[in-house]
Parts: structure tokens; C-alpha cells; sequence
């Protein structure tokens, strides 16, 4: 009978294997908060602006819908409120983020309020569409009132990120 | 013959209807509403790679009258099949949780119930399909029903788009606000999406579970090769609907109430009920697919009595393969992980897991002791061969695409 050289992995290896998969998975999970490097954070305000704007625009699509009768309630209640996760988590994103010098954190702040300033409107087309029909006058104001403030919020991110890379 | 062609006629179908499931459904609008048409491309090479696949595990149990896992397991032995059997069965466990997820996501806009509340009916109800229903009428119901995704193709026509645009965006480019990494890392997702590895294991499994002979085997090359292109313009049609509605508005798609938008602005609440009804009935069937997927699989490679034709106490552990697969799911989503999430991801990791799952396909396919006279063809074994490099090439880049763009940022 012949005996096989044992194939087993040792108990190290197999330990540093996991140990190395799960910090290699978990840095590639990170959020962007822990960036360090300004001109990172900036590109992740950017982003949660985006996510933002992007939040406020499918809140229009959906009360616009709504509305005109082509989208029914409880859809349009759920787009609506999917919109408004967006919005928070793009809130959170922002605030959460570690910018290092005084100009990004300015033009962070910025960022953060502009993206604060969108829950609300987002919020209070679920909340229009939760109550008896009425005009989406005011709603549809508010929301491209905070649409318009992203704008600039995004432009002005842009602008810092453009400094940064032009000397 | 009128029998014959109904017969074919519901199987193009429910091909059609049965095609889609939650990757397709999410990745396509997410590619739409952030690259317009521009990856539509990666479409047609994933239905024709389906197409190829499909068609050889077809034929392997049309001919063998068995499952291509049961032969892979004989012909490549346990290490290698025990390979497969893991990259498979981790895919398709994960595409069972974003089914089951996307059920609750589809319900949840139907209701406006949160979708945590759906998830533990929802895989109930898959169970209980899967415990009690005929295969055949598992098959036809959902892949019909599926066929309400059409929806999507009216609402395009509805949207009355300027057509020269939309052809234009079909152009291979990667737009000016993505970067090329971010582009190839959606062409991989949608190339996975496309290419699942659950759908070849199913469709030879449910082969023998039809007790198809070699004289189904033109009933089952249409049903691969007109059913699946049709499908494939239904996901094409998903990607324009997002281009025209809500890329403009500079919408990223990131939840399943975003597809119901451009449907309510091209044909109002008629057709985003039709939709509705197409989405649950899509992932519905994609949960039956894919738990049957598991069960088939795992039952294949250690020898178990298999198969929805066998009452369930002639095989329980195929059975209760599949509950504990759903109970796995649940768990998953009951964490509150967002179930969108796990279908971007389970796409990726089915991009890493392909070559594992078709290269065997194409060895059997290639072996007379099993195929006879009906092993592959030179232009068969081409485009197998051909792909294969795709796929690899596919897998390779995955993970590394994946970390460098933050999952598609």
C-alpha cells in the first residue's frame, strides 16, 4: 500500500488566505467616507449629488404621472418613496465623507446643504400623493426649485475638482 | 400537426417570456439610463452565446437522455465536476436570492407593501410551485404570463422617439460622462446577465424532464434560436425605454419603481399594470428556474433521485435541496440587504463563473460515447470555442473591473 504525501493545507495558510479574501473584498466595499485624499471625496460629493438630483428627477417623473392619471397610487407611492431613500442616503453619503483642507469642506458644506435642502420637497410628494387629489403645482415648484439648487451644488464641485487637476 | 404546431408555438413562447429574469430586467435599465444604447451590442454577443450553449446541453439530453451535469460528473470526474458544481451552484444561489428579492420588488409596486413583508410570502409561494405544480404548467403559466414584459417593446413604439437617435446611440461609445472602465465593467455585467449559468443546467435538466428524444430536437433548436433573440429584443427594448425617458432626465436607475416611469409615460396605468404583471410573473419563473437550478445540480453531481417528474417522496433530497436554497434566500434578504444590490453583484459573479460552467458543456458535446452520430459540428464547435475566449476573457476582468470602478460607481 502507498502511502500519498499529505495534500492537506496547513491551518496558517488556509487562515491568511480567508484573512487576505476578506480584507482585499472589504477594501473594494469600502464606502467612500474613508478617502482621505481630497480630490476622492470631491468625486464621491459629485457622485451623491448625482445620486441627488437623480432622486429629484424620478420624484417629477413619478407626481408628473400621478397626476396626469398614467401612473396608479400605490406605484407612484412607491417610486416616490424610493426617491426619498435616495435622497437620504445621498445626504448621509455627503456628511459622512473626510475631507482634509478648508476649501473642499466649504464646497462639502455646500454640497451637504443643497442635498438636505432636496429631501424635503422629494418628502412632501409622497406626501401629496398620500392625500385627496389636488394641483402638483407647489410640488412640482418645489421640486425644480431643489433640482436647480443641485445644479449649482454640482458646478461648484466641478469647479473644485477642475482646480485641483489646472495648477 | 396542428398539435405539433402549438406545441412549438407555445415553446418559442414561453422562451420569450421566460427569458428575462431580474439581471436581465435591472442591468439593461441601469445600462439604458446611464449609456443609452450604446451597450446593446453586448446583448446580441450574450443571446447568441446562450443561443450556442443551450442548444449543446439541448442536445446532450435529447440525445442521452440525460443531464449534462450527471455527464459532466461522469466524463470529467468528481474534482473537476466538484469545480463546476461550486462556481455553479454559489451563482446560482445568489441569483436565487435576487429573484426572490426582485418577486418582492414587483409585488411591492403592486401593493405599496414594504418588500421585507413580501419576501417570506413570496419564496412560500415558490415552494409550493415547486412542491405541487406539473412542470409543464409551471413552465407555460409563468413563461406566458412573462410575455406581458412586451409591455416594454409597446412603450417604446408609444414614446414615438426620434429613431435616427436611438439607432445612432447604437454605436459602440463610451459616453463623456463614464470612463471606459466603468463601460467595459457594465458590458461584463450585462454579458452575465445574459449568459447565467443556472439557464443552460435548466433547460437540459427540463429537457429530461420533458423526456425529450433526438426527434425534439428541432422543436427544441426553435425554441432556442427564435425564442431567445425575441427575449434578447425584449431586454434591448428595457435599455430603450430607460435611453429615451430617463437618461435625458438624468435618472440612474438604482430601484425596480424606476422601470415603471417610462411605461406610465408612453401607455399610463393600463400598461404599467401589464408590466407589473410581466415583472413578477419574469421573476417568478427566474426563482422557480434557479431553485430548480440548485436542486438539479446538486442532485446530479452526488447521485440523487432527481426531477419534478418523480413525486416528491421519491426525491426528497432534491427537495429539500431547494428549501433550504429558499430559506438561504430569505435570510440573505432579510438582513436588509437591498435586493438590487445582490442582482448588480450576482451578474458580475456570474461573468466569473462562466467558463467553469460551459467549457464542460462543450467537452460532452464533443464526446461520440455520448452524442453518436450527434456530436457538435465545425460551425458549432467554432462558435463554442470562440466564445470560450469571450468568457474568459469576461471572467478575468470581473473582479478587477469591479474594485476599480467601486461596482460601476
Amino acid at each position: 500500500m502507498t502511502s500519498r504525501p499529505n495534500r492537506q493545507p496547513s491551518r496558517p495558510a488556509v487562515v491568511l488566505t480567508v484573512v487576505v479574501a476578506l480584507t482585499c473584498g472589504l477594501a473594494a466595499c469600502a464606502p467612500a467616507a474613508t478617502r482621505a485624499d481630497d480630490a476622492g471625496a470631491l468625486d464621491s460629493v459629485s457622485d451623491h449629488l448625482d445620486d441627488s438630483s437623480s432622486a429629484v428627477a424620478s420624484a417629477e417623473l413619478a407626481v408628473r404621472a400621478r397626476a396626469a392619471g398614467r401612473l396608479p397610487a400605490v406605484t407612484a407611492d412607491v417610486a416616490v418613496g424610493d426617491a426619498v431613500e435616495t435622497a437620504t442616503g445621498a445626504v448621509h453619503g455627503i456628511g459622512t465623507l473626510v475631507v482634509a483642507t478648508g476649501d473642499a469642506d466649504r464646497v462639502r458644506d455646500d454640497a451637504l446643504d443643497a442635498a438636505s435642502a432636496a429631501v424635503g420637497p422629494v418628502a412632501a410628494a409622497r406626501t401629496w400623493l398620500g392625500r385627496p387629489p389636488s394641483p402638483a403645482d407647489d410640488v412640482l415648484r418645489a421640486l425644480d426649485d431643489a433640482s436647480s439648487t443641485l445644479d449649482d451644488a454640482s458646478g461648484t464641485v466641478d469647479e473644485a475638482l477642475a482646480r485641483r487637476v489646472t495648477p | 400537426m396542428k398539435s405539433r404546431l402549438l406545441t412549438v408555438a407555445l415553446g418559442i413562447l414561453t422562451a420569450i417570456g421566460g427569458f428575462l429574469d431580474a439581471g436581465d430586467l435591472v442591468t439593461n435599465a441601469v445600462v439604458g439610463s446611464r449609456f443609452g444604447l450604446s451597450l446593446a451590442w453586448v446583448v446580441v454577443v450574450g443571446v447568441v452565446g446562450i443561443c450556442v450553449f443551450a442548444h449543446m446541453s439541448g442536445k446532450v439530453a435529447a440525445v442521452s437522455g440525460r443531464a449534462t451535469f450527471e455527464i459532466i460528473r461522469e466524463r470529467l470526474g468528481p474534482t473537476t465536476a466538484g469545480l463546476n458544481l461550486a462556481a455553479s451552484l454559489a451563482v446560482t444561489v445568489l441569483t436565487l436570492i435576487a429573484e426572490v428579492g426582485g418577486i418582492a420588488l414587483a409585488l411591492q409596486l403592486a401593493s405599496s407593501v414594504d418588500h421585507r413583508l413580501w419576501v417570506p410570502v413570496a419564496a412560500l409561494a415558490v415552494w409550493l410551485v415547486l412542491w405541487r405544480v406539473k412542470f409543464n404548467l409551471m413552465e407555460n403559466v409563468t413563461g406566458l404570463l412573462g410575455l406581458a414584459l412586451v409591455g416594454f417593446a409597446v412603450a417604446v413604439f408609444l414614446l414615438g422617439p426620434d429613431w435616427g437617435d436611438l439607432a445612432a446611440q447604437l454605436v459602440p461609445q463610451v459616453p463623456v460622462q463614464e470612463s471606459a472602465a466603468v463601460y467595459w465593467y457594465f458590458a461584463v455585467a450585462l454579458f452575465g446577465a445574459a449568459m447565467t449559468p443556472y439557464e443552460v443546467f435548466f433547460f437540459s435538466s427540463g429537457g429530461v424532464e420533458d423526456r425529450w428524444t433526438v426527434k425534439d430536437l428541432a422543436t427544441s433548436r426553435l425554441n432556442v434560436l427564435v425564442g431567445f433573440p425575441l427575449g434578447g429584443l425584449l431586454s434591448i427594448s428595457i435599455a430603450a425605454c430607460a435611453a429615451i425617458v430617463l437618461l435625458p432626465a438624468g435618472i440612474q436607475v438604482d430601484s425596480m419603481s424606476q422601470l415603471t416611469l417610462p411605461i406610465a409615460e408612453a401607455g399610463g396605468t393600463l400598461l404599467v399594470a401589464v408590466v407589473i404583471v410581466g415583472l413578477v410573473a419574469a421573476t417568478f419563473g427566474a426563482a422557480l428556474e434557479t431553485a430548480l437550478s440548485t436542486g438539479y445540480t446538486l442532485s446530479q453531481y452526488l447521485g440523487w433521485s432527481w426531477g419534478k417528474f418523480r413525486r416528491p417522496v421519491h426525491a426528497p433530497r432534491f427537495h429539500l435541496a431547494m428549501i433550504l436554497a429558499l430559506v438561504v434566500a430569505v435570510g440573505v434578504l432579510m438582513t436588509n440587504v437591498d435586493p438590487i444590490a445582490v442582482t448588480e453583484y450576482s451578474v458580475v459573479f456570474s461573468a466569473v463563473a462562466l467558463p467553469l460552467t460551459y467549457l464542460p458543456i462543450l467537452v460532452v458535446a464533443n464526446d461520440p460515447e455520448y452524442m453518436g452520430e450527434h456530436v457538435n459540428g465545425r460551425v458549432m464547435n467554432l462558435l463554442g470555442t470562440v466564445y470560450l475566449v469571450i468568457l474568459v476573457v469576461a471572467a478575468l476582468a470581473a473582479i478587477p473591473l469591479m474594485i476599480a470602478t467601486e461596482a460601476g460607481g
